[in-house]
């Protein structure tokens, strides 16, 4: 199932804690960056690798939303949708981007690129508003414009 | 000790007491649904909210003083859990404050607010803490609206056992923790969060624990619900018969709850020292054999070829009539079999029937046992302590696990070995051919070769008079021929031992030290080691010797104590039900003939003219030859029965009352919950009808004028099977003072009887635990405790060396399954995806070298006999060895040790 670069990662990880089991949560991060989301043969194998049963490690990777237990787009937005980002104008952007990929928020879009979801705030008010792209770029004082160029580079990497 | 005031009365408890557990000393109730006394504290329900406040210091440190002169005191500026504060000297607790009671009101709002109220169609209803809890302490009005509640799925199979309602879930993880922490099968967690949180399993079978059934009674809402008795009765429909499991040897203490003459559920009854509040589920599910359709009805007696109708009276005539000719001829040509599941009054009067009236010592128990010695000596006179606590074993405790496999064979001794170990800190050592789940709770996990089992029991004793570890001043005032011992033992040195055994010698010393020194040594051993075969005598001798030398026994913690197959298999040592060994554990001067040898084999003339047999089924294990005449008493038309010319159909153990001795020496008594099936008759009162009628023809039989006291009819009428166990009381050492009455001591009733008192008023929980340290039944006490001038003689045999042959290069280990193809496991539906196929398990070196995949198709062939089975590659058998369970489809009687070849088919 985990290719054997993911698993020597994930024991490297495993080294770094005083307690083994505690890689959990990176190798969750780790394996679904591999394979895009976490199929049940893979909480299984990094259930045995990190020493948890497997309904453990699924109790981990179904608490934190940015897990995904079901297939999804190749990358995610997270659109944050609280007050601050509303008052700069967020709600429109969310529908534009909607319309642009042509599917609501907590859906992929036809082609399988992109999988839209709305999130709570995002740590970034000052910026308003804000995004998060698979879950490492964070970005901030967007416009339509912006978000046209981010859509367009997603779609084609 | 800190002094706490809980409602204005003051309690002093020890330290790290939870205010919760103050609080039940002083009477004061405080409402929980997370916690468990048994479970580590979470605060996750919030039901448990107290004022909490602590004497006001002044800067200088003083305590300060109110008006009164009492400490004023601080209060927290908000409620406190009850169930994670640990108390502290002069805390004030109040529970009946406006505050409080609000909380708690709101508590139960906010559970109910996505919770069905479906109570009329739910199992719990009656003894549910969230019932129970609302109408004490509800708003009795919620705030919002019913089309506001949440749905969501009601039937959520937790595997074939369990049932879960999602709506009924408050969220409390008992049963999550219990998994974790008691059973340490990690099968049931949460998954997602918020109100999608559920409780799931991914094992594989789902819900793969053999204590899942303890989760329904711990679950304070009716969210997990038995699937065996689900929608089946009412709980206060229910009657609740106090009995004893009768699978294993463990004895766990049970309810039966019964409604219209059946069993509709069992649950656990506390036991401090045997079962605390749990049971394993096969004690919880496999019951259904006990009002099965084909259990027989009525006396059989074959009648030109065939088993037809009988009354009792024409039975019990033909039974005596043919046992009186036979006996007139020769008394040894009748034999008895009792099955080791018969209870204590069962088994005395049938080895006094065979002793006293027929004159026979043809007796045995051991069908289907391949062993000749049980270490019935070593347990009578080295045998554990009164008082030991396999559950409370603590870091002063030393115990030699060797060659067992409690998860399989005695589940519930293996929960309790684990908590002595992790809870306690007890050092374990396991010991076996192979590794078990027990291993991982050990501090030291050693794999010896099979067959070698005796050379790693002398490698330990030569390490500790090797190394002068040895008790010297026990050893000199109550051990006799230690010098000749040591000596003799010479040629024996660790390294040998090692070479043989297979276990590295450094390993071999480093357990020796660990049980020399330790205060305290246990030593349980099991069927693997026991049923060793060839070496079974070296075995009992060695662990003998091993307890002698360091001087551990007579005392609690210290000792032997021999883990074995069947809920009786004490009881029937003890009773004698054995070729050379009579009531009481002592020795027979006129050895019989064992079971092997009444059995002969299939190309000879049976040994015996009749055989009596009771509760087993000899014919099942193969190669059974029909006597002239044979009687079986048993609760099924067995294999055994089909041959018959005779069948007496007995009681199950919840028709009637009686015994069992349990794997500890523990005498527990059960009592009746059911009416009899038809007309059957328990063991007891056959085998006392058989009894009366011999004696009464017998009297004028007898030259001379003297009539031996036993020939007396009278002194065959036992009104009760209470009055079977009284002439034990009054007549066998070991069992002195054993009544009923005794045996009843502590056996309470969780709650009363159905229809009686006021059920609002009834104590509902069925496993809180509340009757902490309450523990019921009897130990019989060892020579070693019972004489502290009782002089010891070391002995030990040469084993012998692990069998070779070139042909068969490999050794069988017989495990067991907990769930079997046995008869009784076989009438319960839900269990049966549990019953594994039969398979043999095999290294993966040597399933390399023999082409042999996981899953691949085999024949095994041993001794004589040639079987087909699945190959399963695993890891978990050492080289050389294969591992086959017995009493699967087509594994019956195994014999343990013996030398196998595996090809591949």
């Amino acid at each position: 199932m985990l290719s054997d670069n993911a698993k020597s990662d994930i024991q490297k990880l495993m080294a770094q804690y005083p307690d083994a089991r505690s890689a959990v949560m990176p190798a969750l991060h780790l394996v679904q960056r591999e394979l895009g989301w976490l199929p049940d043969d893979a909480i299984q194998a990094i259930a045995e690798l990190v020493g948890l049963s497997k309904t453990e490690v699924n109790g981990v990777a179904t608490f934190y939303t940015m897990y995904a237990r079901a297939p999804h787009g190749k990358h995610t937005i997270m659109f944050c949708n609280d007050l601050p980002c509303a008052l700069r104008g967020s709600e429109k952007m969310l529908e534009h981007l909607e319309h642009k990929l042509g599917c609501p928020a907590g859906h992929t879009s036809a082609d399988g690129a992109i999988t839209l979801k709305e999130a709570e705030c995002l740590g970034g008010c000052d910026h308003a508003p804000v995004m998060l792209v698979d879950g490492v770029e964070h970005w901030h004082d967007l416009t339509i414009e912006k978000l046209d160029e981010i859509v367009e580079r997603l779609r084609n990497t | 000790m800190p002094q706490v005031t809980i409602d204005n009365k003051k309690v002093e408890v020890p330290n790290g007491t939870l205010i919760v557990e103050a609080a039940k000393k002083v009477g004061v109730e405080i409402p929980v649904f997370c916690y468990h006394p048994k479970l580590q504290p979470v605060g996750m329900c919030r039901m448990c909210l107290v004022e909490v406040g602590t004497p006001k210091r002044g800067k200088d440190g003083q305590i300060e003083l109110d008006a009164n002169g009492a400490p004023a005191i601080a209060w927290m500026p908000k409620l406190q859990t009850a169930c994670t504060t640990v108390v502290s000297d002069g805390m004030t607790v109040r529970t009946d404050t406006a505050q409080v009671a609000d909380a708690r009101r709101a508590i139960v709002e906010f559970l109910l607010t996505s919770h069905p109220l479906d109570c009329p169609i739910c199992d719990k209803g009656g003894e549910c803490p969230l019932q129970n809890l609302t109408m004490a302490y509800g708003p009795g009005q919620s705030r919002f609206p019913v089309e506001s509640k949440f749905h969501n799925a009601k039937r959520v199979p937790l595997g074939d056992l369990i049932m879960l309602d999602r709506e009924r879930c408050i969220q409390c993880s008992r049963c999550v923790r219990f998994q974790d922490e008691i059973a340490d099968d990690h099968v049931l967690g949460f998954a997602a969060r918020g109100r999608g949180l559920e409780i799931v399993t991914l094992s594989d079978p789902p819900f793969d624990s053999k204590f899942s059934g303890n989760t329904i009674d711990i679950c304070p809402v009716g969210a997990l619900t038995s699937r065996d008795f689900r929608l089946s009765a009412r709980v206060w429909e229910v009657r609740d018969y106090p009995s004893v499991c009768a699978h294993c040897s463990v004895g766990c203490n049970i309810l039966i709850g019964e409604r219209d003459h059946a069993i509709k559920r069992i649950v656990p009854r506390e036991n401090a020292s045997v079962n605390e509040i749990w049971t394993c589920d096969k004690g919880r599910f496999v019951h259904h054999f006990t009002v099965a359709p084909d259990r027989l009805t009525t006396p059989l007696v074959r009648k030109n070829g065939n088993l037809e109708p009988a009354t009792w009276n024409e039975a019990l005539d033909l039974v005596a009539s043919r046992f009186k000719e036979i006996k007139w001829h020769d008394p040894n040509a009748i034999g008895g079999l009792a099955g080791d599941r018969a209870s204590n009054e069962d088994l005395y009067l049938f080895q006094k029937l065979f002793r006293q009236v027929i004159g026979s010592n043809n007796l045995d128990h051991r069908v289907g046992w391949s062993v000749t010695n049980t270490g019935a000596d070593s347990v009578r006179v080295y045998g554990a302590g009164v008082g030991t606590n396999l559950g409370a074993l603590d870091q002063n405790v030393t115990a030699l696990v060797f060659g067992a496999d409690p998860e399989e064979e005695q589940p519930v001794i293996r929960l309790r070995l684990k908590r002595s170990a992790r809870t306690f800190g007890a050092n374990l050592i396991v010991a076996n051919g192979r590794v078990t789940k027990l291993a991982k709770y050990a501090k030291q996990s050693l794999v010896y070769q099979y067959g070698a089992e005796a050379y790693f029991l002398l490698g330990l004793i030569r390490a500790i008079l090797d190394e002068r570890l040895e008790n010297r001043d026990f050893i000199a005032t109550r051990v006799q021929n230690f010098d000749a011992f040591a000596t003799s033992l010479e040629p024996y040195t660790v390294e040998r031992c090692a070479e043989i055994c297979h276990v590295k010698p450094e390993k071999i010393r480093d357990a020796a030290r660990q049980i020399a020194q330790s205060p305290n040594f246990l030593i349980l051993y099991g069927r693997e080691a026991m049923f060793a075969q060839q070496n079974d005598v070296a075995v009992a001798r060695a662990l003998a010797a091993l307890l002698l030398i360091t001087g551990h026994l007579g005392r609690a913690n210290n000792g032997l104590v021999a883990l074995y197959p069947h809920n009786n298999s004490t009881g029937a040592i003890d009773f004698g039900v054995l070729p050379d060994g009579g009531v009481g554990r002592t020795r027979v001067e006129r050895r019989g003939l064992s079971a092997r040898e009444m059995l002969g084999r299939s190309n000879e003339r049976p040994s015996m003219r009749a055989l009596y047999v009771m509760a087993c089924d000899p014919a099942a294990d193969g190669n059974f030859v029909k006597p002239e005449f044979l009687v079986v008493q048993d609760l099924f038309l067995t294999e055994t029965a089909r041959l018959a010319d005779v069948v007496l159909p007995a009681q199950s153990f919840a028709e009637r009352d009686g015994t069992f001795t349990n794997t500890e020496r523990r005498a527990q008594l059960f009592r009746a919950a059911l009416k009899p099936i038809g007309e059957a008759k328990p063991d007891w009162w056959i085998i006392a009808e058989i009894a009366k009628r011999l004696v009464s023809g017998l009297q004028f039989q007898v030259s001379g004028s003297q009539v031996s006291g036993n020939l007396k009819p009278e002194t065959w009428n036992y009104a009760t099977a209470s009055a079977v166990m009284d002439e034990i009381a009054a007549t066998v050492s070991l069992y002195k003072g054993m009544t009923y009455a005794a045996l009843a001591e502590n056996v309470k009733l969780p709650r009363p009887r159905s229809g009686q008192g006021n059920p609002s008023e009834q104590p509902t929980e069925i496993a809180m635990g509340e009757l902490e340290n309450i523990s019921s039944g009897k130990v019989w006490a060892s020579v070693a405790e019972s004489d502290a001038r009782a002089k010891f003689e070391l002995v030990w045999s040469e084993p012998s060396r692990p069998l070779t042959a070139d042909s068969r290069p490999l050794t069988l280990a017989v495990a067991r399954s907990l769930y079997d193809g046995g008869t009784l496991v076989s009438k319960t539906q839900i269990v049966q995806a549990r019953v594994p196929a039969p398979f043999v398990e095999i290294n993966s070196q040597d399933a390399e070298q023999l082409g042999i995949a996981d899953g691949a198709r085999v024949r095994v062939s041993f001794d004589m006999r040639v079987i087909e089975l699945d190959a399963r590659v695993d890891g978990h058998v050492p080289p050389d060895a294969v591992l086959i369970p017995n009493n699967l489809d087509g594994t019956a009687a195994l014999p343990m040790g013996a030398r196998v070849k595996i090809e591949k088919v």
